[in-house]
């Protein structure tokens, strides 16, 4: 027998499948719901609803969005021939928050890992093959994770650009701004010294 | 508050929290063990390098109430090679899955750990086939385990020549061709296939990876290594299958 009445365990249960979210917080966050104005959990409960039915996969970029093309690949003062790939929307915003990059993403919504058996079928790399045969791209950034299975999607993909003759970088390795030398692990103090430049 | 420093490399690693990971660490003196590295994935851990899956480290670790606590980790090798080549690091998933399932938790297994370093390092640092370092891998680990199949000469009557052998999967071995007559398991296996086994199974672990094989005995070793396992251990390895996608 459930300890609350139905409809709250029922909330209960539905925020513990989401991510980070357990017992203790699932039961603070329905309890907070039962305290909240009606009108304010019906504001809530739309904006999930509206979010869930409204956002798409951009057709260019397979970014999300609510517009399609998206507000990023229908900018004309984008640069288009240049597209940088990352593995998720949340690095889209990341990349975004720099200010810097003025081109065009393809967001593969993955990364390639035979430890899950996630293989280049299931994430978005067709999509981006197409994309670069169809248009006039001049550099391809592959910005994916550097962990193994980032590091590995980044080299596949690399080799199947090869043959079409496309400028293909990599996003650096170093040591983070504000950082101490002296614990930076191994690896990435080899790879900042590998990716050294001259000033 | 004691600590223990162990060596180790990194089978598995499942990501949890804002951004902390739990680490299967194998380790030569307790074998596979369960560590929580506290946030591991921040881009200024100190941890970052260390907790990274095939990561062979120096840990630093404490006693915790469920399992080990991550406090620090120097990298010893990253084996970073693997990474650039998806081919090897299929290959280094197969290998970790092995050990995975064939390694208990507290119980020392310093063989097991020198020969995956090794075949790891062959992997990555040399040209040597994948497939045959798969089947070295896989015939050796099942030796180390006692699982060796008998491939010294005949498992029946000791005749040591290798012409005219078959493997025996009921015998678990090698047998001549009298002997090998009314054993339905039997396969016959050419000259080569019986001496890369016996090589595997008995020799030195200095010369364990000194040759080489035409493909065709590459293919039949395969053909055994991979169902000798699959009746030994009593489960499909299918994650080679991941590289018929690529």
């Amino acid at each position: 027998m459930s300890l609350y009445a139905a409809p709250v365990a029922r909330l209960i249960e539905e925020f513990e499948k989401l991510p980070g979210i357990g017992r203790k917080t699932a039961q603070r966050l329905a309890f907070h719901v039962m305290n909240m104005p009606v009108e304010k959990v019906e504001g809530l409960a739309n904006a999930i609803r509206e979010a869930r039915t409204r956002i798409k996969y951009c057709s260019v970029c397979s970014n999300l969005t609510d517009v399609d093309p998206c507000s990023i690949c229908s900018n004309p003062s984008r640069d288009s021939s240049v597209i940088c790939v990352v593995e998720d929307p949340r690095d889209v915003a990341a990349m975004e928050r720099t200010r810097e990059f003025k081109g065009l993403y393809h967001v593969l919504h993955g990364a390639i890992s035979p430890m899950e058996g996630i293989g280049p079928e299931d994430i978005k790399i067709k999509e981006l093959l197409e994309r670069v045969r169809k248009n006039n791209i001049a550099e391809i950034i592959l910005a994916t994770n550097p962990n193994i299975e980032g590091e590995a999607t980044a080299m596949y993909i690399a080799k199947l650009l090869k043959p079409l003759g496309i400028k293909t970088t990599r996003l650096a390795h170093g040591i983070p701004v504000g950082g101490d030398l002296e614990y930076a692990d191994e690896v990435t103090l080899a790879k900042a010294l590998e990716g050294r430049r001259e000033i | 508050m004691s600590f223990l420093r162990l060596k180790g490399i990194v089978l598995k690693e499942i990501n949890t929290g804002e951004a902390d990971k739990i680490l299967t660490v194998f380790t030569a003196e307790k074998g596979k063990i369960t560590a929580y590295a506290k946030g591991a994935r921040r881009p200024r851990s100190r941890l970052i390098a260390g907790s990274q899956f095939l990561c062979y480290s120096d840990f630093v670790l404490f006693r915790g109430r469920d399992m080990y606590i991550v406090s620090s980790s120097d990298v010893i090798e990253p084996f970073y090679e693997l990474r650039n080549d998806i081919v090897k690091l299929t290959y280094s998933a197969y290998f970790s899955d092995l050990v995975y399932d064939t390694v208990q938790e507290n119980e020392p297994s310093k063989d097991v750990l020198k020969l995956l370093l090794n075949t790891l390092y062959m992997l990555s640092k040399t040209s040597k086939p994948p497939e045959l370092l798969a089947r070295i891998f896989e015939l050796r680990l099942l030796a180390v385990l006692g699982y060796a199949p008998g491939v010294y000469g005949c498992v029946e009557c000791g005749w040591e020549n290798f012409e005219k052998m078959s493997f025996s999967f009921e015998k678990c071995g090698l047998l001549c061709s009298e002997c090998a007559r009314n054993d339905k398991t039997a396969i016959p296996v050419h000259r080569g296939t019986a001496r890369a086994m016996n090589h595997i199974v008995n020799s030195r672990p200095e010369n364990l990876f000194n040759f080489e094989l035409s493909g065709e005995i590459l293919g039949e070793l395969e053909k055994i290594s991979r169902r000798y396992l699959r009746e030994r251990l009593e489960k499909d390895y299918n994650r080679l299958d991941f590289l018929k996608e690529l």
